[in-house]
């Protein structure tokens, strides 16, 4: 039988099993909201006038006639907003609140949209800039520019984006940000205080200027809080967003303010080139400068991007080693923590060592139950119990799996290591 | 009510029309989108988008008595783009993740065989996923897939042999794909 005949025999398979849609209900729900929807726009867009009483009058008409119905979102101004929608603005900034007390300005002559999931919001910005004063929660909070993201994880920082060219601009201003994106890696780049990155889409160039001395105490001033039903627990954060991120200090590395920051601080080379995505380069520069010295020295970001670098590289011996000493050095923090997972992911999938990696997945599912990574953690133990010929632990993992997790991505392989 | 009444009444604003546009096309859609995407968690919003996209450019349609094909064309446009921003977005994706399918049958092992084939076509590039999805998926002969993305016959063989090439990369790596592949040989 040719390829064409047993891919038709496979896609009717495929479709056989897939079916042709979404239950009727999920239809139906989806009929009232066409209903809805503008005729003779092409896209919801929401232009936003700033809060003059003849704009507002406007804006309340437009948010009127496009939202969906039911509880908002978020409120745009005194107005309620929904995710999805986009908006736009012209002469002023628009404030963006949350109900945990989180708010988002969309500055002038911007345009973005929210949205908003369970625990997990998004800001899409198409063009211009956006701020935000987040308060942390247990969700997740990321602003989306073209190809990149860039998440907050308790900080202060700038983001910046133009389209076309395409360049990215980060500043962080205090903690911490996780920015990712195609010239970064997947694994996505850990700025800290102090840290500015730019990245050049066309050239594929990726700047890092660092801080001479990595601080978490940054120096901008907090801008006052909306006012919150309950009590702040945790800082607060701002994310800034410049319309143009060329307006930020000079990035060009040919600039003498670049190379004196870079030169301020050693060692740099390693990062530099697992910036460029020269990996094993990377962790070649960084054992050259003394991997012993690096472990007992470097900040909890710094390890963190070693790590990284070596997990990429594939060299698994600098990675356990880096990823210890994060543990060792930095006990406690959410680094280590997750660090007993990437542990667990190097034994797996570098080392081939699934009994290893189970005894990793469960240290992380031990100090961080219901962490960001629980899931994945607790999925991936299935397999590697089951890899590993512990046929009991891997169906115990299982069944707490299917407990929690219903149709999560590895629910088929649980349900089949349960024979369901 | 006729297509172009349903034109018609948009083009007056009229939401009975919006409605009837829905009621018209919904299944249509909503079995093109599910396919080509896999029935993935944004299912919904792309097939809002389709719509939204339609009803935003209603004014553009010439011949309303070719309602159908325009609708088709947006759904597959609307797609189209959904695809190129996840393509932009993969590298935030964790390796060897398996994609989300909501899949109508309960058979553990089809359910693990779906969600690999479409791991395996969502490494194509977007317009060869569309063609590869419509044409093994949907069945569609090659001149209706051509018809239905407005390419020529031979855009569409390019597409299709260069997505079946990378097809077959994927499911000789992958040993699920690879045994279903060759069922057919038995």
């Amino acid at each position: 039988m040719n390829s064409e005949r047993k891919l038709e025999q496979l896609g009717r398979l495929v479709a056989d099993g897939l079916g042709e849609g979404p239950s009727v209900a999920r239809r139906q729900l989806l009929g009232r909201r066409v209903e809805r929807l503008p005729i003779g726009r092409r896209d919801r867009r929401i232009l936003l006038f700033g809060f003059s009483a003849a704009a507002a009058v406007a804006l309340v008409v437009a948010l009127l006639l496009f939202a969906v119905p039911g509880q908002p979102d978020f409120w745009v101004g005194e107005l309620p907003g929904f995710s999805g929608t986009w908006l736009q603005t012209e002469a002023e900034p628009v404030p963006i609140r949350f109900e945990d007390g989180t708010q988002f300005e969309l500055q002038t002559e911007s345009e973005g949209r929210v949205i908003a999931r369970p625990m997990d919001v998004h800001f899409a910005l198409g063009r211009g800039a956006v701020r935000a004063v987040i308060r942390p929660n247990q969700g997740r909070w990321t602003v989306e520019a073209g190809p990149y993201s860039v998440t907050a994880l308790g900080t202060v920082f700038t983001v910046g984006w133009q389209s076309s060219p395409p360049v990215l601009a980060v500043r962080v201003e205090r903690g911490s940000v996780a920015v990712r994106g195609q010239e970064i890696g997947g694994e996505g780049l850990k700025l800290s205080a102090g840290d500015e990155l730019s990245v050049d889409g066309q050239t594929n160039e990726v700047t890092l200027k660092l801080a001479p001395t990595p601080s978490l105490a940054g120096g901008v001033p907090i801008p006052p809080a909306e006012p919150a039903p309950e009590p702040v627990k945790a800082e607060l954060v701002t994310i800034k967003v410049e319309p143009d991120p060329r307006s930020l200090r000079s990035l060009d590395p040919r600039s003498p303010l670049h190379v004196a920051d870079r030169e301020a601080r050693l060692p740099q080379t390693w990062k530099e080139l697992h910036l460029q995505g020269r990996h094993a380069e990377a962790v070649a520069a960084a054992l050259r400068l003394g991997l012993g010295d690096l472990l007992n020295h470097l900040d909890d970001t710094d390890l963190w991007m070693l790590s990284s670098a070596a997990r990429t590289a594939g060299q698994a011996d600098v990675a356990i080693q880096v990823l210890t000493a994060l543990r060792a050095r930095f006990g406690g923090t959410w680094r280590a923590r997750v660090a007993a997972f990437l542990l667990g992911r190097v034994a797996f999938d570098l080392q081939g060592q699934p009994d290893v990696a189970a005894g990793w997945f469960r240290t992380y599912l031990r100090e961080d139950p219901d962490g960001a990574l629980a899931e994945e953690a607790l999925g991936r133990l299935i397999d590697a119990c089951r890899q590993a010929g512990l046929h009991r632990e891997a169906m115990e993992a299982a069944q707490a799996y299917l407990d929690r997790h219903h149709d999560g991505a590895f629910t088929p392989l649980a349900r089949s290591v349960l024979g369901l | 009510m006729s297509d172009e009444a349903i034109v018609g009444g948009l083009r007056d604003g009229s939401a009975e029309a919006a409605r009837a546009l829905y009621e018209r096309f919904q299944d249509a859609i909503h079995r093109l989108v599910w396919r080509v995407l896999g029935g993935d968690g944004e299912h919904d919003d792309v097939v809002q988008q389709v719509f939204e996209n339609a009803l935003g450019s209603i004014f553009s349609i010439r011949d309303p008595a070719a309602l159908e094909s325009w609708m088709i064309g947006t759904a597959l446009n609307t797609v189209r783009r959904e695809l190129r921003t996840r393509t932009r977005r993969r590298a935030h994706l964790a390796s060897g993740e398996l994609p989300e399918v909501a899949c109508e049958t309960s058979d553990p092992d089809r359910q693990l065989l779906i969600r690999r084939f479409y791991a395996a076509v969502r490494r194509m590039r977007p317009d060869d996923q569309i063609a590869f999805t419509l044409r093994f998926v949907e069945g569609h002969s090659l001149d209706e897939v051509a018809l239905m993305c407005s390419c020529s016959r031979t855009t569409i063989k390019r597409r299709l042999n260069r997505a079946r090439r990378s097809f077959e990369r994927q499911a000789r790596r992958d040993p699920v794909l690879d045994r279903s592949f060759e069922v057919g040989e038995e």
